[in-house]
């Protein structure tokens, strides 16, 4: 298997197609033959990345790049940014707003979820230019 | 009421679907073919939650009917999604769903009412790791 690189678009509030860029990653995983249990915390992991910046961002994008050690996703936003990262990191933190609660969003949790699911992960941000989440899974640590 | 989270795990003998459907008297059913034995559930309205605890080929039941239960029951790989309180799913979740093979139920009972009557057959509940609810 040679490296495999996906692009995918992320829409600032559109809940139609919200999870549309971590399912086309699933797929790909799928395809080529990556265990279920990697596959899941990979993709919870990207699903928890890209429905942060459809509910607390802007446009972005989440890329992913496949090789048959280990998966790196990056998921990126044009902003507002995130004041104190650190904060932003705690479970139980959270600013979602009623409106996104109601859909189910808004424990607080989904950073440290994705710490939980991954080997490496850098949460990099600016108010108000944007944010980027930067993380690898790796194949042998299942 | 605020939002909770609750695990049952069988240990033991397991419980197929039709028996799911029967305990919890389902008047809708949008069944996808391979359903596998039902072995711990996953009752929750809050995603993060789920896409926390849910086991692979896990039964999620939650209160939130939208897209985004039909994305979070994908991620974990959840064989199927009981929606309480009657609350039926729309066209688009039953074909993103079908198209995942996931199974959705719909039940009159609410979500305590539901866990209650699994509980009730027999699976244990689990606690979960963290106490924030
Ligand atoms: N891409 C982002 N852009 C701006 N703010 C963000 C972004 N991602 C996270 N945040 C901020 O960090 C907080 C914590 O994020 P986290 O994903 O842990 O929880 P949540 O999204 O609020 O709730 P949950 O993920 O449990 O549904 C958010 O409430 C928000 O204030
Ligand atoms: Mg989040």
């Amino acid at each position: 298997m040679t490296t495999i690189e996906l692009d995918f678009e992320i829409k600032h509030n559109d809940f139609d197609r919200a999870g549309s860029a971590s399912s086309g990653l699933k797929n790909t995983l799928k395809q080529i033959g990556y265990p279920p249990d990697i596959i899941k915390r990979i993709v919870v992991s990207s699903y928890e990345a890209e429905m942060n910046v459809v509910v607390h961002a802007s446009d972005g994008h989440l890329r992913a790049v496949i090789t048959p050690d280990e998966v790196h996703v990056t998921v990126k936003d044009n902003g507002p940014g995130i004041e104190n990262v650190e904060m932003a990191m705690k479970e139980g933190y959270s600013t979602a707003p009623e409106r996104i609660r109601e859909l189910g969003f808004g424990a607080g949790m989904g950073l440290p979820n994705i710490k939980k699911n991954t080997d490496e992960l850098k949460v990099e941000s600016f108010v108000p230019t944007g944010t980027t989440v930067d993380f690898i899974v790796r194949r042998s640590n299942g | 009421m605020k939002p909770y989270t609750i695990k049952l795990v069988i240990y033991g003998e397991r419980m197929n679907l039709a028996e799911l459907k029967n305990l919890l008297n389902c008047p809708f059913c949008s069944q996808q073919p391979g359903v596998k034995d039902v072995k711990s559930i996953c009752a929750s309205d809050l995603m993060s939650e789920v896409l926390l605890l849910a086991d692979r080929d896990s039964v999620i039941i939650t209160n939130l009917v939208n897209l985004q239960a039909i994305r979070t029951a994908e991620m974990v790989e959840s064989s199927c999604i009981v929606f309480v309180r009657g609350k039926t799913p729309t066209k688009d979740m039953v074909s993103l769903a079908e198209k995942n093979g996931i199974t959705l139920l719909v039940t009159e009972y609410d979500m305590l009412e539901t866990c209650g009557i699994l509980y009730g057959r027999g699976l244990q509940h689990k606690k979960v790791a963290h106490d924030n609810h």
